[in-house]
Order: structure tokens, then sequence, then C-alpha cells
């Protein structure tokens, strides 16, 4: 029994961890995040860092030059991006929308797009159901409106789901229109697209119903990666910030309640880690229970984060309740991943009915 | 990440079973009871045999002397539970005293003490706490004044459970009342019969005595009953409190709970209603099922990291916080199940399981507070894990 990432995985994670150090640095006030956050810089260069260690194929076939990942390979990259906040669209562009290819896709729609994505010529948004998604399809039309979009840079298609389907449309085909959407996370692509009988393309694979269960399994996972990530950084953080701040003649971090407050924040988030690799092996794996797992760990894990994004916070005192020191950026990465596809109380009753709680 | 056992494991495992099916007929009722029976002890002879209880102890001491394999050691745990088989002794004297021993005892204390205790024939109890020194166990009072060949203790333990059936303490004294706080204390282990030694019954909240105080009264131990150093009583304490912490918070008792949890709000009703149908007790039931597969999740991950000889860090540092504060809220969440039946106690009829979840959820807070209070527990995760200075101190 080897209840741990493999090797490769903790190089992975060594790698991403050094090469956004050096991109984005946390110290000071964040500014390369806040630059590209407030509009001033973008994340091209982030981009092409992440292409040129090759994770823009991650979850791409071996035959475009992929490296055929797992979840739970995804999960350990996107852990690390969320410990920095990072502007990336990776967990759409480059995880989940190969994983619904790879599922749902008949065999030739798999080969072309999978070879446009690789060469980059093909950025697909995603719009998995939402609170505020009513999209129906009528005649291979789709019509109606996804409020929370991925869109991703550039985006030329997007994969969306609308009558128990999968559907890739091309973006400047007619009938669909994208519209900002302004939420407290700069750091995350979101956006509307509304369809107004849209045509596009089903994607015609054996496995495609059961598509849309793995993809929100999937997302909800990433997300919880994400969420322990970036809580992780708040505390690391929080405690540096503890060994050098003064008051009353000594470093806070020298108080016992300052202590304990870094102390449960730390606590809280580490059996995190194992629940979401738990619970990507077993997406992985195809074991029992992976969506019933998904919920609890992405619904466990907000509530956590939450925890100790909310005490990192008061250990930074009025430092982080200001702007100038960045540490709400990570506040609100936490904050948004808690609400999207899924907010704790909701994924606890999801989970409850799967289990057969409720007559 | 491979959850599967290796061929060697799997092995292993078929080996414990078939041990189990073969011997069912000699399952004891117990094995818990403070003094083991003949047929408790008689399992346990059984067990040393085949090395499924004192696993690692030499040979020479009465155990099974194999090498230490955490796997293997969870494996025995796994399929002793799935068959409903009784696991080895787990007392006070095998769980902290025979490492200790093992570790700092001497070839005569060694061959003395561990078989019998081994065999469940001698039964131990510690004296570690006293009113004055909680938290700050170092701080301790109870002195052992030198005459002759021997020490004079007078003073007074707390906390001692076991203590009414207990032959033998092994208990920190003072021996160096003008060293530094740390380095005067001395690990002594002596019968219990030894005169001046009087153990009067400790109440707790639940209104059972769990615990008890024990009064010195120039008790005559001879200095050969030092263990280690003498003086260095301080080192050979915390070999036994690092084997105690690792005891509490166990996630598989934890996960037992949550099942009876579980099965419990879909058998209860309110107004012809199950507990578990109300979205508001079944939200806080999902709430805590989320906790105990991340403490299992996680109690797999430490599990993993020693078998191959990793260090832990942090992570080995949160369970017996995390682990106690669970088991209280799954406790927690019964009684408000059964809301003002919740209340019920021992003698009444209608009390569900005789009131054990009442019980329990004082006994727990207990937990809490004992064996390193949660406090203690958030001050060593911050100094011990996240670096944050012990004392008051200026910036770097």
């Amino acid at each position: 029994m080897e209840f741990d990432l493999s090797e490769s995985q903790h190089m992975l994670q060594q790698t991403l961890e050094r090469f956004f150090a050096d991109k984005l640095p946390v110290g000071g006030d964040a500014d390369k995040l806040r630059s590209i956050l407030e509009g001033r810089d973008d994340a091209k260069s982030l981009e092409a860092g992440l292409r040129e260690l090759g994770l823009d194929k991650i979850m791409l076939p071996e035959s475009v030059g992929g490296l055929d990942g797992s979840l739970l390979d995804a999960a350990c990259a996107q852990e690390i991006i969320g410990r920095y906040a990072a502007p990336l669209s990776f967990m759409t562009q480059h995880v989940l929308v190969p994983l619904a290819i790879k599922r749902a896709a008949s065999p030739e729609q798999a080969q072309t797009w999978f070879s446009a994505i690789a060469n980059g010529t093909m950025r697909c948004a995603l719009a998995l159901p939402e609170e505020a998604q009513a999209i129906q399809e009528q005649n291979g039309a789709l019509s109606g409106r996804s409020a929370f979009a991925f869109a991703g840079t550039n985006p030329t298609h997007i994969l969306s789901a609308a009558g128990g389907h999968v559907w890739m449309h091309k973006i400047d085909d007619a009938g669909i229109e994208r519209k900002a959407r302004q939420t407290i996370d700069k750091s995350r692509d979101l956006a509307i697209f509304e369809f107004a009988g849209a045509k596009g393309e089903r994607l015609a694979g054996e496995n495609a119903p059961a598509a849309l269960p793995r993809l929100l399994g999937a997302a909800r996972i990433l997300l919880a990666a994400d969420m322990v990530g970036a809580a992780s950084m708040m505390v690391e953080r929080a405690v540096a910030y503890a060994k050098e701040r003064e008051q009353f003649g000594r470093v806070i971090g020298s108080f016992q309640a300052v202590k304990h407050l870094c102390a449960e924040a730390a606590a809280a988030l580490e059996p995190c880690r194992a629940l979401f690799w738990y619970a990507a092996y077993q997406f992985d794996s195809d074991g029992e229970d992976w969506e019933q797992l998904a919920c609890l760990t992405k619904a466990h894990s907000a509530e956590a984060a939450h925890e100790a994004a909310r005490k990192s916070t008061e250990v930074y005192g009025g430092a982080g309740f200001a702007d100038f020191t960045g540490l709400h950026f990570w506040f609100k990465r936490v904050g948004a991943g808690r609400q999207l596809l899924g907010n704790p109380d909701r994924l606890f009753e999801e989970a409850a009915q799967r289990q057969g709680w409720t007559s | 990440m491979d959850l599967s056992d290796t061929p060697e494991m799997q092995a292993f495992r078929k080996e414990v079973q078939t041990f189990l099916k073969t011997h069912q007929a000699d399952f004891p009722a117990t094995m818990l009871l403070a003094r083991p029976d003949g047929a408790a002890q008689r399992w346990q002879q059984l067990l040393v045999k085949h090395g499924y209880a004192a696993r690692t102890v030499p040979q020479a001491y009465g155990g099974a002397g194999l090498p230490l394999d955490v796997m293997e050691l969870r494996i025995i745990v796994e399929e002793f539970i799935a068959a409903g088989a009784p696991l080895g002794l787990a007392n006070q004297g095998i769980s902290m005293l025979v490492p200790t021993l093992l570790e700092l005892g001497t070839e005569e204390q060694k061959q003395q003490w561990i078989p019998p205790t081994l065999r469940g024939e001698i039964i131990w109890c510690q004296g570690y706490s006293e009113p004055g020194s909680g938290s700050d166990l170092a701080s301790l009072q109870t002195r052992a004044r030198e005459e002759g060949d021997d020490f004079i203790i007078n003073g007074q333990k707390i906390w001692t459970s076991t203590a009414r059936d207990a032959d033998m303490m092994f208990c920190l004294v003072r021996t160096e009342p003008d060293a530094p706080k740390h380095a005067g204390i001395s690990y002594l282990i002596f019968p219990m019969s030894t005169p001046g030694i009087e153990v009067r019954p400790l109440k707790t909240m639940t209104g059972h005595a769990e615990f008890n105080e024990v009064y010195f009264t120039d008790v005559r131990v001879p200095k050969t009953s030092v263990v280690g150093e003498r003086g260095g009583g301080w080192l050979t304490a915390n070999v036994t409190l690092r084997h105690e912490r690792g005891m509490l918070g166990d996630p598989n008792q934890t996960e037992a709970r949550f099942n009876r949890l579980v099965k419990l709000m879909q058998e209860e009703t309110r107004d012809g209603k199950r507990i578990i149908d109300d979205p508001l007790f079944r939200n806080r039931l999902a709430r805590l099922q989320a906790e105990v597969i991340a403490m299992r999740c996680h109690g797999l991950r430490l599990l993993s990291a020693r078998a191959h000889k990793k260090q832990t860090g942090l992570a080995g540092m949160v369970v017996k916080l995390l682990g106690c504060e669970l088991n209280h809220q799954i406790a927690g969440l019964a009684i408000d199940a059964l809301g003002a039946y919740g209340l019920l106690y021992h003698g009444d009829e209608e009390a569900r399981s005789g009131g054990s979840w009442q019980r329990l959820f004082m006994f727990d807070l207990g937990l809490i507070i004992g064996g390193g209070t949660a406090q203690i527990q958030k001050n060593i995760i911050a100094e011990r894990g996240l670096g944050l200075p012990r004392r008051a101190t200026r910036a770097a």
C-alpha cells in the first residue's frame, strides 16, 4: 500500500512551485499577480511557461504528444496553481475539455479535436451545468444561457451540456454571444455565454451520457485541490508575517492566540490533501462512490479553506484587510471556488441523497 | 497512489484470516477488563505465539520478536475488527511501560517486568499528573527523598486510571530538588501494595470514577526502582508520552461510532418522521461524514509514510487534536438528534443505548483535555510544525 503521490507527481509539484515562485512571487504586495488581475499585464508569459512545461498537454493522448495524465496528476498541478492564485485556464481548457472529449467524443471527433488542441489552433471554453444555467436543445440547436462559463483565453470553441448531451460549438458561429462576468475573483475566467438557436456538433461517442457526471466530479475535485493550495499559501504567508510583525515589544507569532489561529488553519487543511488525493484516485480507477466522494471532498475542502483563509487574514491584521498586501486575492480565490459547481450545503445534500439517506 | 496490498501483504492477510477462522471458538468475551481473566490471558498467549500481539517485542522478553512493519500491524487490526475478534491486550503496561523499558530499562528490569506484563498477569498504572502539574508536567512536586538504599516518597498523583486494579505503578518523582525543573525528575516503578500508598476514586462529570487520585505518605522504595538515568526521568517520561499520544484519536473507532450515529438517525423518529429525513440534521451528518473520511485518508497517508520511513512533519501532529474533537462532535449530533430524549441517562428506561451517547460526549471532552490539551496540541503544531517562536522574541 502506498498512500502518497508518486515520485513524478511530487516532481511535478516541485517544478510548478519553482516556476510560479519565479513568475508570480507572492511577497510584498504580490505585484506581478496584481498587475495581471488589474489589467495592466496579461497572462501570456504564464501560459507560454505552462506550454514549455508541457502542462497544456497533460491530459492529451500520447498520439498527439500528450502526457496521458490522470486526474490525480492534474489535481497535483491544480494545487500549485491554486497556491499562486494563478490566472490560468488550466482546469477547464487543459483538463476538463480533454476529459470530456476522451469520454464523450467519437474516435473521429477525438482525433480531429485532440490534434487541433495540441497545436493550439483549438481553444475551448466550458459551460458546465450551474445554478443559473438553462440551456435547451431542439433539433441540434441550443438556446439559453450559461451564466458562469469558463471562458479561457481567446477561445475558439465552447463545450457545453444540453438535452443530456455534450456539444461542441464554434464561438464565431451564428447564435453565440459572449458577455463579460464581473466576480470578486479576477483570477478566474468566468463569462456569460448566450445561445440563440446555435447549431453545433454533438459529441457522438458511446459513453457520451456518462460524460457529464464525470466532468462535474472531476471539476469538483480540481476545485478542492485549488482551494487547498490557495488556503495553504495564505497560512504560509500569515506564519511568515507573524514571525516578522512586532507589537508590544515582541513578534506577534509569540502570542498564543496568534499561534492558535495559525495552528487551527494549518490543521484544518492538512487532511484535505489526503482526501483529494483519494478522491482523484477513486475517480481515476472508477472506484465505488467517486461521485459522492467528489461532493464531500469539495464541500469539506471549501469549509476548511474558508476557515484557513479567514484566520490567516486575521493574523495579518489590518494589513490583511487592506488591499496593499494582496492577501485578499487568495481570499477571493478560495471564496469563488466555494460557490462554483456546488457550495458546501448543496454538495452535502447531494452526497446524502446519493447514499440513500433520504426516503 | 496504490491502495492494494503487495503480494506479500495479501499472503499475510490470508494468514491472519485463516488464524481467526481456526480459532473462532477461542475468542474471549472481552480483553478490556482491568484485570484480564483466564480466557483473556489464554487468548493473549495464543496471539503472542502467532505474532498477533507483542509482535515486535523481543522473544527474550516474551514477545513474538518480529521486525516492525506498520503495514502488517495494520492488517492485523483490520482483520481482527472484520472478524469481530478481540485484539491483544492494550493496557497501559503494554502500550506505555513495555516500550519504555525496552528503550531505557536494564536487562534485569526487562526480564523481570516485560514477560508477566505481556501475559496480562501484571497490571500497571501511570503516576504522572498532579493537582498542581497538568499541562506543566515537569513542575511536578511529588518528592522522593534519599534514605540509605531507598527513596521515601511523599506527594500525590491524579488522573491515574486503573490505579484501583494495578499491581505496579510507573511514577515520576522529584529526586533532585536543587536541580533545574526538567533535570530533577526520576522515573520509578514500584508495587501498589507498598505501605503508604492510598488510592481514592476520582469521579468525573460522567458520574463514573474512571480515574483516581493516589496519595503517597512516606512510601519506601529501593533506589533500584529507577528506570533510565536518575534525574533523567523527563527523557524517560517523554518516551512514554510519545506512545500514549499515538493511541488517541484513532480513525477506526471514529468510523465505527459514526456508523452507529447514522443508524440512530435512521431509526429515531420525531413526529413520525425519521431524524435523517430532516435536512438540517442530514446536513450535519454529511459534514461529519466528510471529516470521518478525511481522517481515514489522513491516517492512511501517515501509515504509508511511516511504513516507508518518511518524515510526517505537521501532518503527524494533528491527529489527536482533530480526532478527539470529531469524536465529541459525533456524540453531540447523536444527542441533538435525540432532543430531550438525549438527556436521559443511566436508570431511565427510555434512555437510548443506556445513555451512552451522553457518557461518550462528556468523556470525549475529557479526552480533548487529557493526554495533551487541545491548546497544548495547537502550541506544538504552531511551534514545531510551523516554526513560530516558543517565547517572546524580537524579529530575527
